[in-house]
């Protein structure tokens, strides 16, 4: 894992420090960063530019990062029907 | 020794079942997969392909220009067959594709690097493909990349896949049930087919929390799920509406059909022991009713349903009743 790679992956996920994650989620939290790391890596690898693996990781967080928003409202939405 | 997901067919296809996606709208992470795949791996075709039944379905796709195609002629019904990358250089030097109509006619396929898409409980359901019309030895490099892709793509099911579904019992949550019944009405109601929906609601629910705690709550709850589905088809549709409370859409169901399943329901169910409850028995209350001539709306159904609910709660619950 090379630092461009490190700092390419964590500028996209900056958006999901702000996310309070539960426990369901936070495993899958955990995959999703290692997945796009190691995309971010093989890119690198095969020759892209940064600023093309920049591109790429941050459009596949940001599509991930909506979906997460989703899940996490449904979840709690879900949560306050099933209170008891 | 045999891996029982591999050789498991049926098991597979309801894994692909739960993730309810086959047919469903195109959506923005998938279709990014596919544009970054294109351009990334310089290939005129890739798609996010299930593979149903008798059919493979593309979630989304690039230089295809189809939705399905048949499954027996698929490439990715080879794909899914193992976890591993399955990868073929020249199509017309394969035996298994030399003749195929997707190699010797449109969209000509020549070569195919195809990752399987696994799901979190190791069923295959489809596979993220790469297709060039001139031979190509894809390497190491590809797949890496594609094998990074085909995690988030299976990232992505598993994130719809836990925002429809009721963690405790499995079953469908609230939203993605009445989606779910709404989209099944609408058919059903175009062809001309019965359906039945039901209310059920576990009786003295509170004193049984209140007596055995809340852990011996969830474990009555996911009994009633699972004597649901021991007794209902895969094609029924269950979805917990709230605590205590469940929804259950019976296609193709009359009454007497749906009293029938509705009664054994009850009755297993009030026969059911668990060793936690410590001889105490528990019972549930069912309404049901069935969907009018021209009738959509999933709504107008469930407030007969819950009339009826109501009837049965207040005729001293464990009963079922249903409105005409």
């Amino acid at each position: 894992m090379t630092e461009i790679s490190v700092n390419i992956v964590s500028d996209a996920l900056k958006p999901l420090e702000q996310l309070n994650i539960p426990v369901s989620l936070k495993n899958l939290v955990d995959r999703h960063h290692q997945n796009v790391l190691s995309l971010s890596s093989a890119l690198l690898l095969s020759g892209k530019s940064e600023e093309e693996v920049r591109g790429a990781i941050k459009l596949v967080c940001g599509s991930f990062e909506t979906e997460l928003f989703n899940t996490i409202n449904t979840l709690s939405e879900n949560e306050a029907f099933n209170a008891r | 020794m045999l891996d029982e997901h591999k050789t498991d067919e049926a098991a597979r296809k309801f894994a692909l079942d739960r993730l309810d996606i086959l047919d469903t709208p195109k959506e923005e992470p998938f279709e990014n997969v596919v544009d970054l795949i294109k351009q990334v791996l310089n290939v005129p075709m890739c798609a996010v392909s299930l593979v149903d039944s008798d059919r493979q379905w593309f979630k989304a796709e690039r230089g295809l220009g189809v939705c399905e195609t048949a499954r027996d002629i698929s490439f990715c019904t080879h794909a899914i067959e193992d976890t591993k990358p399955f990868i073929i250089p020249d199509a017309t030097k394969d035996e298994r594709f030399c003749n195929s109509p997707l190699v010797v006619g449109d969209p000509f396929i020549r070569s195919y690097l195809g990752i399987p898409l696994k799901t979190p409980d190791g069923y295959v359901v489809g596979s993220l493909c790469a297709k060039d019309k001139v031979p190509r030895e894809f390497g190491v490099s590809d797949v890496s990349i594609m094998e990074n892709f085909a995690n988030i793509v299976t990232s992505e099911l598993e994130l719809r896949q836990i925002a429809s579904t009721d963690a405790l019992t499995g079953a469908k949550s609230r939203g993605a049930w009445m989606e779910e019944a709404s989209s099944a009405l609408t058919e059903l109601s175009e062809n001309g087919r019965v359906v039945t929906a039901a209310i059920m609601d576990l009786d003295h629910f509170k004193s049984i929390n209140d007596t055995f705690g809340h852990a011996v709550g969830d474990e009555v709850i996911k009994e009633l799920v699972n004597v649901v589905r021991s007794n209902t088809r895969r094609s029924d549709i269950i979805g917990r509406f709230g605590g205590e409370e469940f929804v259950l859409l019976l296609p193709d169901s009359g009454e007497k059909e749906a009293e029938i399943v509705i009664e054994r329901i009850r009755n297993v169910f009030a026969e059911t022991e668990l060793p936690s409850l410590k001889g105490k028995k528990c019972s549930v209350s069912l309404g049901f009713t069935l969907r009018r001539k021209g009738e959509v709306s999933i709504d107008k159904i469930l407030e007969r349903a819950d009339k009826a609910l109501y009837e049965a709660k207040r005729n001293g619950r464990n009963q079922s009743v249903f409105h005409n």
